[in-house]
């Protein structure tokens, strides 16, 4: 079966899976996980500059190179819509004028959820900047919907809090975003492991953006490659729709002429 | 003569009426994929020869790291 590509600011992706750069070991670890993840889009967060601590300083973007990937730069570490203005528009400079984004506007430390005000007004603001807006936001279906009114060309809400690994925690309120959308809807934080990545994807999801799940596992290069299946499992497996759920057995032999060594 | 300026924050004292393009060289830091601001307004690469920056002036120096 001929699954219908996910297409993002015009570009069409072979893989649903985005991957974040954050918290691995070293640049070389990143590029192999990220090369065994099969992902195209790459997230990179947006930083100053160490002066002088490194004269010999290695820029990731040596390692994750744009002409080969999609660069995904991140407004993470905002907390007002201003910042994360002004992140997006540094991001834009450093990568040649590229528009694309993730908006990504937080609201506390603890849960690192989004500050929807903030993130609302961000994304109005950048959307008629024209930035191409791929929004990280709670499971709030009706604020998906808003967000996609304004124009964001992705709608990214969370699984569980960013790094928490607890997985899906509200499976109502995804299908419920991926019922009412128009654009991509992909699930961006809070997945632990492969069978995390496949529940998403089995909702219906058109993709799934992770970075801890991958880079804080035991062997990030083998979990990368974990959860490029897992996510292509749950892609097929939603393609296929599942069977409904039933409280009692069915048996999957037919009954009729089975040799009964019971006495009628 | 120098003059005091702030780069990433840091006061640092730096000759008189430098470019952004020498100030780069001097930090020894490569023009790819960074961005430069200079009292919050972003300087485009192809200004980096031209632009002199003046005393107090807060220069930022950006780019993209690890992250998700």
């Amino acid at each position: 079966m001929k699954d219908k590509p996910l297409v993002i600011n015009d570009k069409i992706y072979s893989s649903r899976l985005i991957v974040g750069t954050g918290k691995y070991k070293s640049l070389k670890e990143t590029k192999l996980a990220v090369e065994a993840s099969a992902a195209e889009m790459v997230t990179v967060a947006i930083r100053r500059v160490n002066i002088g601590q490194d004269k010999n300083q290695e820029n990731l973007l040596d390692y994750i190179d744009p002409k080969k990937y999609t660069i995904l730069p991140n407004t993470a570490g905002c907390y007002s819509a201003d910042d994360a203005i002004r992140v997006s528009n540094l991001a834009s400079e450093i990568l040649g004028g590229e528009k694309l984004v993730k908006l990504e506007v937080l609201g506390d430390k603890k849960m690192l959820y989004p500050n929807i005000s903030e993130t609302l007004k961000a994304a109005e603001q950048l959307v008629k900047q024209n930035f191409k807006v791929m929004v990280y936001t709670t499971d709030d279906p009706l604020v998906a919907k808003e967000l996609e009114l304004i124009g964001c060309i992705s709608v990214m809400p969370l699984a569980a809090p960013i790094g928490s690994g607890l997985g899906v925690q509200n499976s109502y309120n995804i299908t419920s975003i991926v019922e009412n959308a128009k654009v991509p809807i992909i699930v961006d934080a809070g997945v632990g492991t492969a069978s995390d990545a496949t529940i998403a994807m089995e909702l219906g999801c058109d993709g799934v953006l992770m970075n801890t799940a991958i880079a804080c596992s035991r062997n990030p290069v083998l979990m990368a490659s974990a959860m490029k299946k897992a996510i292509e499992s749950g892609r097929e497996a939603f393609l296929a729709g599942r069977i409904p759920k039933k409280k009692y057995a069915s048996a999957s032999s037919p009954v009729e002429g089975s040799v009964s060594f019971d006495k009628e | 003569m120098t003059m005091n300026i702030f780069v990433n924050r840091a006061k640092t004292s730096i000759s008189e009426k430098i470019t952004i393009e020498l100030l780069l060289m001097n930090l020894r830091i490569e023009k790819k994929f960074i961005a430069v601001e200079v009292n919050q307004v972003i300087v485009p690469k192809s200004k980096y020869k031209n632009f002199h920056l003046k005393e107090n002036d807060e220069v930022e120096i950006i780019k993209a790291i690890g992250g998700g």
